[in-house]
């Protein structure tokens, strides 16, 4: 159909312009009627480019009311615009009734709630969605066993050499059992930077795409956003490092399958389920922390530079202040409450053997049951922090 | 319906919306004009809870945004282009938004296919052109089929077949019964869509109207005259009809190329053609004119446009308007005409 143009340029073909009339009468009618004939025309005009089947069942909006009189001579002028709605003129300076708003029919939607199920699949469909994800799970599943099989090699090195004179034995030594399984956790701790950037990433990508906008229109209320992807990164951390101490745990037990090894002792029967579990839960809390310095900061790199500044950097510091100056050897206390440190106390819970140091120290060091209550602290501060730091910034 | 009641948010101490209200009502494309920095986009996402207003409050169908059971049921809302994860498939950005909802998968689909980004829904969206993530964010506010929409510029990048779409689809929910804000600095676009127009400068809302009434108070009874003698045109018309102004203005690139712009004013067209005819006076161009919608927005927020740029090599334009309005000639003495800075009066 020929669209007839809208807007202020949509004149009818001049009908009353031929002939001289006083001014006031022709210039009000003939702007009532410019105006009349383009209502009419941005009224009716229906919009054709839609094509599923939704928007045609909807019908079209309800013709206005018949017009009181007619007195222009042309109305058969109105060329393309309107073959249903009548000409709707008069000599009352009123412009035609626009059809009563309607309330909207049921759409073909039907009624979801906001929920929070939802809302944790959501994440889930955004997180399998990335190829970041695939990478570090991935990442994290090489490097678990592969660290794992470093440090069996090394405690069964241990073991061919006589401690005292540095030579090879001729019959290596029985390898001690705890140590084998503190090598199938022995990488945790560095492992524990590539979840961290996984928890970092899962916050800090929805800022810095801009595409927290579009996250918090379709669900304003941040905590449960937060809640969310908590749980999401959670699941999704714990289950993959589990399934990495799981190939670790095969990994060592395959390489000592023809050594000498130990039985377990009485007191070490914790060790395995300490490993594998406790491996996988501070890998957890690992990236929940990490996340929660990812809230706070909102920035990838500014967040994977905290994560990593709590993890290393800061210990490094703070360790070395208390080598050096004697009376400071309070500020070891506050080193090894830090959670790198916190992670090795955990696991290996306090066997002395030939991975672990057995130096005493003037400070107070947690036990490993103590390590994993620092570990738990330090996640909650930092999702708590997080939490009230999303929630409370604005989105500009 | 969008009602906001005396929102008013400062950033860094400057205020970027001072107490404004006013809703946008049912059935009724409500258009937002400003000019750039004007608070728009803060009051948009003031409404949708994205900016936590430092007074005032914003309603949308009578509850704030937070408080809704289904917030992509009530509100559509296009803010950003780029709003999409780049790493994500456009599939993978909408069907995640309708999960939080409760939207089924088939909307997903539906919405892909009205807004024509089929082919492309497994790309990442990194890769997209502006038009295409236009198109992208306009789906997932169209995908839990919204009582009120929300669009914040939604023309910016698209291609005229596009911006028609976008303007037929404003209209088609707006004659459906819901209410739409849109926002834009264009008011040539806005007019062809809106019915209710709201133009705010410097964070206070300038003037609501009506469309209609807007362009009645701003058509002018104008005759635009290229005539080759300006000064014989002018005593001609002077003569017949006193009470008429005849004032210089700038020529237009529609104008022929040769001859001087008049506009006249204060008298009817034929009285004026048939005095120039009689007079054999030679015209080479005579045009009833309305007024110019973009002058007058123009006009209106002159004064509170934020950022105001110069071509290089001239001086900034210190309050042109208020000179020009005082000047009763008209201006054939003086030529206020400037070339350089392009604009008359």
């Amino acid at each position: 159909m020929a669209a007839p143009r809208r807007g202020r340029h949509a004149r009818p073909a001049t009908d009353a312009a031929d002939e001289w009339r006083p001014m006031k009468e022709t210039q009000a009618q003939a702007e009532q009627e410019e105006r009349a004939r383009e209502e009419q025309a941005r009224q009716s005009f229906q919009p054709q480019s839609f094509q599923p089947q939704s928007f045609q069942s909807v019908a079209p909006p309800p013709e206005p009311p018949s017009p009181v009189q007619n007195p222009s001579p042309a109305p058969a002028s109105d060329t393309s615009a309107a073959p249903r709605t009548p000409a709707v003129l008069n000599t009352q300076n009123t412009r035609p009734r626009r059809p009563r708003a309607r309330r909207p029919k049921p759409s073909s939607v039907p009624n979801g709630r906001l929920n929070l199920w939802g809302c944790i699949r959501s994440e889930f469909v955004k997180l399998f969605a990335l190829a970041s994800t695939y990478w570090l799970m991935g990442i994290t599943l090489v490097l678990l066993p592969a660290g794992a099989a470093m440090s069996a090699w090394t405690v069964h090195w241990t073991a061919t050499i006589d401690p005292q004179t540095g030579k090879t034995l001729n019959t290596p030594n029985p390898v001690d059992v705890a140590d084998l399984w503190i090598s199938v956790g022995g990488f945790v701790s560095t492992v524990a930077i590539v979840t961290g950037i996984f928890g970092v990433l899962a916050i800090t990508a929805e800022y810095s795409t801009k595409s927290i906008q579009a996250t918090l229109t379709a669900n304003p209320k941040r905590l449960t956003m937060v809640m969310a992807k908590i749980i999401t990164v959670s699941m999704i951390v714990f289950i993959v490092s589990f399934v990495g101490m799981l190939i670790s745990w095969a990994v060592v037990a395959i390489m000592s399958n023809d050594w000498s090894v130990t039985q377990l002792s009485g007191r070490e029967w914790r060790l395995p389920w300490v490993t594998l579990f406790g491996g996988a839960a501070s890998l957890t809390l690992m990236a929940l922390l990490a996340f929660g310095v990812g809230a706070i900061c909102r920035s990838t790199p500014g967040a994977v530079f905290a994560y990593i500044a709590i993890l290393t950097i800061l210990p490094n510091i703070l360790s070395i202040v208390s080598i050096v100056a004697k009376e400071f050897g309070w500020v070891g206390t506050i080193a090894s409450v830090m959670p790198g440190g916190s992670i090795d106390r955990f696991l290996q819970m306090n066997v002395s053997s030939a991975l672990t140091s057995s130096v005493s120290y003037d400070y107070f060091v947690p036990n490993w049951w103590q390590s994993l209550l620092v570990l738990v602290g330090w996640t909650a501060l930092s999702v708590v922090l997080g939490s009230l730091v999303v929630e409370r910034v604005d989105v500009k | 319906m969008l009602e906001i009641e005396e929102l008013s948010k400062a950033f860094r101490g400057k205020k970027a919306v001072d107490r404004i209200s006013f809703t946008a009502r049912n059935g009724r494309v409500t258009g937002f004009l400003g000019p750039n920095g004007a608070g728009k986009s803060t009051t948009m996402k003031a409404i949708l809870g994205l900016i936590r207003p430092d007074s005032g409050r914003a309603l949308i169908d009578g509850r704030p945004y937070d408080r809704l059971s289904s917030p992509m049921r009530a509100v559509g809302a296009v803010l950003d282009a780029r709003s999409a994860h780049k790493g994500m498939s456009a599939y993978a950005h909408l069907r995640a938004l309708a999960l939080t909802n409760g939207i089924p998968k088939s909307r997903v689909d539906e919405v892909i296919a009205i807004t024509g980004i089929d082919s492309v829904k497994k790309r990442n969206a990194g890769s997209y052109s502006l038009g295409m993530s236009q198109r992208l964010s306009i789906a997932a506010a169209l995908l839990g089929d919204p009582y009120n929409l929300i669009l914040d510029e939604p023309i910016n990048g698209l291609d005229p077949e596009g911006v028609k779409w976008v303007r037929e689809l404003c209209r088609y929910y707006a004659a459906q019964g819901r209410a739409v804000l849109l926002s834009s600095h264009l008011m040539s676009e806005v007019a062809l869509t809106a019915d209710d127009l709201v133009i705010i400068g410097q964070g206070r809302i300038l003037q609501q109207v009506s469309v209609a009434d807007f362009v009645r108070q701003h058509s002018g009874n104008g005759i635009r005259i290229v005539s080759p003698d300006p000064e014989r045109v002018r005593n001609v018309l002077l003569d017949a009809v006193p009470g008429m102004r005849v004032e210089m203005t700038e020529r237009k690139e529609s104008d022929p190329p040769r001859g001087y712009a008049l506009h006249v004013t204060g008298a009817p067209l034929e009285t004026v053609a048939q005095t120039l005819a009689h007079s054999q006076t030679v015209v080479y161009q005579f045009v009833q004119e309305r007024g110019s919608l973009e002058d007058a927005y123009m006009e209106l927020t002159h004064a509170s446009a934020e950022y105001r740029s110069t071509l290089p090599g001239t001086r900034p334009a210190a309050a042109q308007s208020q000179t020009a309005k005082q000047s009763s000639d008209g201006g054939f003495v003086n030529g206020q005409f400037d070339e350089q800075q392009g604009r008359g009066r």
